[in-house]
This record gives C-alpha cells, sequence and structure tokens, in this order.
C-alpha cells in the first residue's frame, strides 16, 4: 500500500508504519483499496480537521454498514428458510395425508389433481346456487327418482341437504312436529332407494 | 438506486417507501432461499421471510455501526485483549 502513495508526504507513511496492523483488517483493507477512500484518509492525516475527520468517518460507517447489514441480512433469510422447512416438516410428519402426496408423473399434489380433473370431466360450476335439490343431482337415476317424490318430500330434501338444517329446524320452519319431519325424511329416502333398485333391475333385464 | 442502502435503511424507520426498496434489494436472495424447499410452499416462505426481513431492517440500530476511529479502537482493544489473554 505503501507504494501507491511513493508521492505522498512522510506523514502518511509514518501513519501507514504505525497502523499497519490494523490496516491488514479485512474491512479496513477493503475499504481503503477504493482510491477515493484512500485520499480522505490522506486529507485526515495531512490536514487533520474535524471536517476531513467527520468526512472519513462517516464515509466509512456507510461503508462498513453496508456490509455488515448485507451479511445480516443474507443470514437472517438462509437461516429462517432452513427454519421454515424444518417447520413444515415436522408439520407433515405429524399431520399425514395422502392427498397432499406429490405425483410422481406430474408436478401437483394428489389433492389438486383430483380437484382439476373432476371438474375438467364434469364440465360444470363447482357451485351450484339452485334450491332445488333436483338440480345438484350427478346421477341421471336419482334424478329421475326424485321426481316420484311429493312436492313436501322434495322441499324437505331440500331444506335437509341443500340448507342442512337438521330435522327440528324444519319441524319449527314447516310448522310441523319433529317426529312427523323424522318420518317423511326417511319415507323419502326409502322410497328414493326403492325407485333406484327397480331402475338398476329394470336395466339389469334390457342388457 | 440514487440512496445508498444506509440511508435507505435509515429511513425505513419512518417511511414505508424505503423499507419497500430495501425488501426489494433483497429479492434476489429471497428467491434463491425459496428453491430449496417444495413447490407448494414457495410462495408462504417467500411471505414469511418478507416478514422477518421487515422486523430485521426495522429494528436495525443503523447508528451503532462504528466510524473509522471508532473501528480503530475497537481494533486496538481487541488486540490487548488477545495479548493479555495470551
Amino acid at each position: 500500500m505503501k507504494d501507491l502513495f511513493s508521492s505522498s508526504s512522510t506523514n502518511v507513511e509514518n501513519y501507514l508504519n504505525k497502523f499497519e496492523k490494523h490496516l491488514q483488517n479485512p474491512v479496513i483493507k477493503s475499504f481503503l483499496e477504493i482510491p477515493d477512500n484512500m485520499d480522505l484518509l490522506v486529507e485526515v492525516i495531512e490536514n487533520p480537521t474535524n471536517l476531513s475527520k467527520k468526512k472519513l468517518d462517516d464515509t466509512f460507517r456507510e461503508y462498513y454498514f453496508t456490509i455488515r447489514f448485507t451479511n445480516y441480512l443474507s443470514q437472517t433469510i438462509y437461516f429462517n428458510a432452513i427454519n421454515y422447512d424444518k417447520k413444515v416438516n415436522l408439520y407433515l410428519e405429524r399431520n399425514k395425508s395422502i392427498l397432499d402426496c406429490q405425483l410422481k408423473d406430474r408436478y401437483v399434489p394428489l389433492l389438486d389433481y383430483l380437484a382439476s380433473k373432476e371438474w375438467q370431466e364434469e364440465g360444470q360450476e363447482v357451485y351450484i346456487t339452485s334450491s332445488n335439490i333436483a338440480d345438484h343431482l350427478t346421477s341421471y337415476s336419482l334424478y329421475k327418482a326424485i321426481q316420484f317424490l311429493t312436492e313436501n318430500q322434495r322441499q324437505l330434501l331440500n331444506l335437509t341437504y341443500i340448507y342442512g338444517l337438521n330435522d327440528s329446524e324444519i319441524a319449527v320452519y314447516l310448522n310441523k312436529s319433529q317426529q312427523a319431519v323424522s318420518r317423511s325424511h326417511k319415507k323419502a329416502l326409502k322410497k328414493l332407494k326403492n325407485s333406484l333398485k327397480t331402475d338398476r333391475e329394470g336395466r339389469g333385464r334390457n342388457e | 438506486m440514487n440512496e445508498s442502502l444506509y440511508t435507505l435503511v435509515k429511513q425505513s424507520k419512518t417511511d414505508n417507501n424505503s423499507l419497500e426498496i430495501v425488501i426489494e434489494l433483497f429479492s434476489a436472495k429471497i428467491d434463491r432461499s425459496l428453491q430449496q424447499t417444495k413447490q407448494q410452499y414457495r410462495e408462504d416462505l417467500s411471505q414469511e421471510l418478507k416478514i422477518k426481513l421487515l422486523d430485521c431492517i426495522r429494528n436495525y440500530e443503523v447508528e451503532n455501526t462504528p466510524g473509522y476511529f471508532e473501528m480503530l479502537d475497537i481494533l486496538e482493544e481487541k488486540d490487548i485483549q488477545y495479548y493479555q489473554g495470551g
């Protein structure tokens, strides 16, 4: 470093000799390798005013800060990313789910794949807003069977399976007794079951 | 970038725009560390890291960084400790 400043006065040389040990510190060394910064130091040595000292001090602080801070944040990111992974793995270990597993030949988890495929084939909206239970069915036989129910029974099924009410809530809503609702609910399901059965048998005979 | 990291971090304590710029500066590093985690968690991790950075940047004591002469003092002290210890 001394060779670089052969033109400078003995003051500078003395200074560099005196602090040679510290000038080997990586941060100070790299700081002074920038010519502008070296000029600041020379200025301080030649003309040690408060202003020149402060300038050197501030420039160095900014320089050192950038290194320290960048390093600090990089380490933070690195270790937090690792910790996050550990946390996720621990959670998955404790909450095993087959739907979450990565498919071998695809890039999505099983769950996403199933979801996307289902709707592709059905070609319909995910949410059906109709309050009529017949609109929610995907089976044609069941759709036919439901046409044989009475209007009351259909309304009951709407309330139970679309709005998620239980028998006693429906009883209040329809102004009937809970037992009556329960009975006609059971009767409706039985009727559907029978219709499906005869439908299946009928198809069996045809084939 | 016109402002130095030093000024930006200093301003981040009160100014959200500066904070955003600082986080943006480190986005490359964040993106790189996303590579190590599974695809479906990358977005979450990215968010977590940004929250963490937000904390770090806001709470960093910028003024604690030593200036040039302070640094020499620190090195001098270390040397003394080293010789005394040895």
